[in-house]
């Protein structure tokens, strides 16, 4: 990783709880800083093409567009932003979907929090999240 | 230094069972033993560490909240259970309650209010969202008074009334009925008579009508 680089991150999940558990460990590294926390697409596209991140962390199942939408957009407005899709259950057609549409990563809920933090940090310095 | 309260976090998001784990354990007084994702996995970490609280999700991906907490306790009898949901309707914590949970928690708690709760479930005290209980005792005992009534109807009615009520909630009409049953016409309309008497209804649609509302349509199937 650059020595003193900080990646910025947006995070987008309908569940109020799952934000601030995400916030909270991305926000633990120095190497990162969240600035942005959505509750569903429209939010989550509005601040990503405001912050233009390096990485955003995106739920697949939320109101007003799901992640695909979330993906699409800020792929559009902001191209440099990796995207890490999360999802509750493994699905094999919304994760063909999303990584189709340009994922980084798929990941389900059952992933720790550590490799979470190790999927971020490959994915922002050009590793495939995998 | 007196000993720590030992919980079981039960959360099939890792990430928030990690953040859960972590906001207790920086406690003194409480220890995080284990985190589960899934009921098979709560009930076995249950037997195995017998927490004195356990901290369990509502939604599982193999199972509600009241299975788990029925399964905790045939292995840990004497674990608090507390709810964390973010489902905050009278429905789902009445089931939390009537499965065994100490106390009922929505996701939105600040984290002062649930390191409390352990704190307290751990005591021994019930904990129920403020303003919370005096509705709950009121759907409780409507719950009750329609299961009761529920009861006296289905009670009264003979098997036969049961199945041609049952008929009727369908959508079939007397004829169907007759034909359904291998009976005359004119007994079916005897037998829709009586049911009418029971059910304190005028026409054959305020009888169906009172006996949905009853509850009776599920019941008959």
């Amino acid at each position: 990783m650059t020595r003193g680089r900080v990646w910025t991150v947006l995070i987008a999940d309908d569940d109020e709880l799952v934000c601030e558990a995400l916030a909270d460990l991305v926000a633990s590294e120095p190497a990162f800083k969240v600035v942005g926390v959505a509750k569903d697409a429209e939010e989550a596209v509005a601040l990503g093409c405001d912050r233009l991140p390096d990485a955003a962390i995106v739920d697949v199942r939320m109101p007003k567009g799901g992640g695909l939408r979330v993906l699409r957009e800020i792929s559009a407005c902001s191209p440099k932003t990796k995207v890490v899709a999360l999802s509750a259950e493994p699905e094999k057609a919304s994760e063909e979907a999303m990584v189709a549409a340009g994922a980084v990563a798929y990941l389900t809920k059952g992933v720790h929090g550590g490799q979470l933090l190790d999927i971020l940090r490959d994915v922002v310095t050009g590793g495939s999240g995998r | 230094m007196a000993e720590r309260i030992s919980v079981l976090v039960v959360e099939d998001h890792r990430v928030v069972a990690e953040a859960l784990a972590a906001l207790l354990s920086a406690e003194l007084d409480l220890e995080v033993r284990g985190i589960a994702g899934s009921v098979k996995e709560a009930v076995a970490a249950a037997a195995a560490l017998l927490p004195e609280v356990v901290l369990l999700d509502w939604r599982l991906p193999d199972g509600t909240g009241a299975e788990a907490a029925i399964g905790i306790h045939s292995k840990a009898p004497d674990a608090a259970i507390l709810f964390l949901s973010a489902d905050d309707s009278e429905e789902t914590m009445l089931a939390a309650l009537e499965a065994g949970a100490s106390g009922y928690l929505t996701k939105s708690a600040p984290g002062d209010q649930l390191v409390g709760a352990v704190r307290g479930a751990a005591a021994g005290e019930m904990l129920i969202p403020p303003g919370r209980l005096a509705a709950l005792l009121r759907s409780q005992r409507r719950l009750a008074r329609e299961e009761v009534q529920r009861s006296r109807l289905l009670g009264d009615l003979t098997l036969r009334e049961k199945e041609i009520l049952r008929l009727m909630i369908h959508g079939a009409d007397n004829r169907d009925i007759a034909a359904a049953l291998h009976i005359s016409y004119e007994t079916v309309r005897t037998h829709v008579k009586r049911i009418l008497e029971k059910l304190d209804a005028r026409t054959k649609l305020e009888a169906v009508v009172h006996a949905i509302e009853a509850g009776l349509a599920q019941e008959l199937g």
